[in-house]
């Protein structure tokens, strides 16, 4: 069986130009999968993430695009392809959800961003797949923290692109919209093949959604990938924290203090 | 719960009221004055019907052009106003905090003092002094264009601002020091800031410019949607931020320059009336927000010339002392209640 390759990098390095934060990086993102992106503090998430989505460009190495190396997409067709969910507030608390979904549609209208029929059954509907129908009309600034964080994967959703890159979108949240935000991502990856790559701290949290893992050990160098039960029973997990007083239960899938 | 099913019929009906207002305070801005000419005659003045040449000139010759140069700049300096913070992703920037007006008018400065022209005479002295204007704000928004890459806050920015509009003042103050005492003196007049000064012949340079530097900005009001969630969003939904930056730059430098050739340094109204927009309007979509900041523009403009002639034949108070009136208790308004207001949210 041969899943389709959404995402491909050989042999990338990314960083700074006075520093290089990982190096050797040979990852693949399949339709359908939902990735988990876990690593301490500073080892590099943010910036492999920025790097995938061409935010910043790879010290060395190549990212293949859906077959196509990706600094041949203009900018306008990266954003039919990767839909981006950060973590920051931003200042659109006047502005309703329905018009930030719709903000979504952007990469498709034209100049003045007037939507057509079609557009606004797609903005309709990205709202109802986050589950947030009723608050169309709501100015964001009205909503909690989660409500406003799935608005914004509802606008990534309208944007139509094959591949969602979430930065921590449930820092700040509490554990029951993490939990929502988390299984929202994995209908999305299984009911209609999005390729969805989540960095989070929430590490049991998104492990209990997530079908694979990219994990950054913090005792060595580059990123460790694979299907979330192998990388469990081999330890990886376990590796996250090293010289942390916590080690990691395989069974109940959580973090525990050493004793 | 604060649901709003009716957000764009309460757009439509803000957008509606504003028009009305200016419209209702054109005819004002047209009857009162050093002397009350009735509406029934100046009326008969517009349909060539009076006979009085002195209202007549008045009329024709002093309030229409100040009422059509009151219009447009007020709605210049608020857009230039509303397209610096959301540019800047500041609700508190504006082309008098930004150091924007100070520039123009240095540039106007150095035309006036150091060149010896006079804004007064002739059409080569104004459009020097709106080449004068315009290079200042280019300069003042270049430095800060340079400084938003090293100094990441947008607070620290704004500071950084208000110290470049020190420093143009002091070259202002120093360019004052050693030149004649005409050019010191018309320099003051034109610094006080008036709408009253722009003849018919000036106005046939100032509304065309402002016109179409008003209507480019509404070609923006896309990438300006996208700029309310941040830039990072706005590059992923395909925007050009560095290149839209720019053309935001650039026009409200432009219609900053503009207005502060004709009419002098005008204060508050860039960095106020968007906020009374917003008030009115209740959205950051610049779709409706953008047209709102231009209507509501025009009408504080107005109001505060029909102000400045309140004392009728006792002359006319500075647009420069009643704008602060206007603006200080909104802004104070504004910052009191920013965690209940939406846009700051």
């Amino acid at each position: 069986m041969s899943v389709e390759q959404l995402l491909t990098t050989h042999n990338l390095s990314v960083g700074y130009r006075d520093k290089t934060v990982l190096t050797g990086i040979d990852i693949h993102l399949c339709k359908g999968e939902m990735v988990a992106l876990l690593g301490a503090n500073g080892r590099g998430k943010s910036t492999l993430l920025r790097t995938l989505s061409r935010v910043q460009p790879p010290v060395s190495g190549e990212i293949e695009l859906k077959g196509r190396n990706m600094s041949s997409f203009s900018s306008l067709d990266l954003a039919r392809v990767i839909s981006l969910v950060y973590t920051d507030r931003t200042q659109a608390g006047a502005l309703t959800v329905k018009e930030v979904v719709s903000l979504g549609r952007q990469p498709y209208t034209g100049f003045f961003g007037r939507l057509d029929a079609e557009d606004k059954a797609i903005v309709s509907q990205a709202i109802e797949a986050v589950g947030i129908s009723g608050l169309e009309n709501r100015h964001l600034a009205t909503l909690s923290d989660g409500e406003r964080q799935k608005a914004m994967i509802a606008r990534a959703i309208a944007q139509q692109g094959e591949i969602i890159l979430l930065d921590e979108p449930t820092a700040f949240l509490d554990v029951a919209s993490r939990l929502e935000i988390f299984s929202l991502l994995k209908g999305l990856a299984h009911e209609q093949g999005k390729g969805i790559v989540v960095s989070t701290h929430d590490v049991t949290d998104v492990l209990e959604c997530a079908d694979s893992a990219w994990i950054i050990p913090s005792d060595v160098d580059g990123l460790v990938c694979g299907d979330v039960s192998k990388l469990i029973d081999e330890g990886v997990v376990n590796a996250l924290f090293p010289g942390r007083d916590i080690v990691f239960d395989p069974v109940s899938r959580r973090f525990r203090p050493e004793c | 719960m604060t649901c709003r099913p009716d957000s764009g019929k309460r757009s439509v009906i803000a957008l509606s009221l504003l028009t009305a207002t200016v419209v209702i305070l054109v005819p004002c801005c047209l009857v009162f004055g050093s002397v009350d000419i009735p509406l029934g005659e100046v009326w008969a003045t517009l349909t060539g019907c009076q006979d009085n040449r002195v209202w007549h000139v008045i009329v024709m010759e002093a309030r229409i052009p100040m009422a059509v140069t009151a219009m447009l700049c007020g709605a210049a300096l608020s857009v230039a106003g509303l397209l610096l913070q959301t540019t800047f992703d500041n609700p508190l920037a504006g082309p008098s905090v930004l150091g924007v007006s100070t520039g123009s008018s240095l540039g106007v400065a150095v035309v006036m003092l150091a060149l010896g022209g006079t804004v007064g005479a002739g059409w080569g002295s104004y459009v020097s002094a709106l080449v004068g204007a315009f290079a200042g704000a280019s300069l003042v928004l270049g430095l800060l264009l340079l400084f938003s890459r090293l100094v990441k806050s947008t607070a620290m920015l704004l500071i950084v601002g208000i110290m470049i509009g020190y420093l143009a003042s002091s070259v202002i103050s120093l360019l004052n020091f050693f030149s004649t005492q005409e050019g010191v003196h018309s320099f003051v007049i034109w610094g006080l800031g008036s709408f009253s000064g722009v003849s018919l012949e000036r106005l046939a340079v100032l509304a065309p410019v402002t016109f179409v530097l008003l209507m480019s900005s509404i070609l923006l009001v896309k990438p300006l949607n996208a700029l309310m969630l941040g830039a990072r969003y706005a590059e992923s939904l395909g925007v050009d931020v560095r290149r839209t930056r720019h053309l935001l730059l650039g026009l409200s430098g432009a219609l900053t320059a503009v207005v502060t050739a004709f009419c002098g340094p005008i204060g508050f109204i860039g960095l106020v009336v968007p906020h009374i927009a917003r008030l009115c309007v209740g959205t950051s979509n610049h779709t409706v927000l953008l047209p709102a900041t231009a209507l509501c523009g025009a009408a504080v403009a107005l109001s505060c010339a029909l102000v400045s002639v309140l004392p009728g034949a006792g002359g006319v108070i500075p647009v420069n002392a009643i704008t602060p009136v206007v603006g200080v208790p909104v802004i104070i308004y504004v910052i009191l209640n920013r965690n209940k207001l939406h846009y700051f949210n």
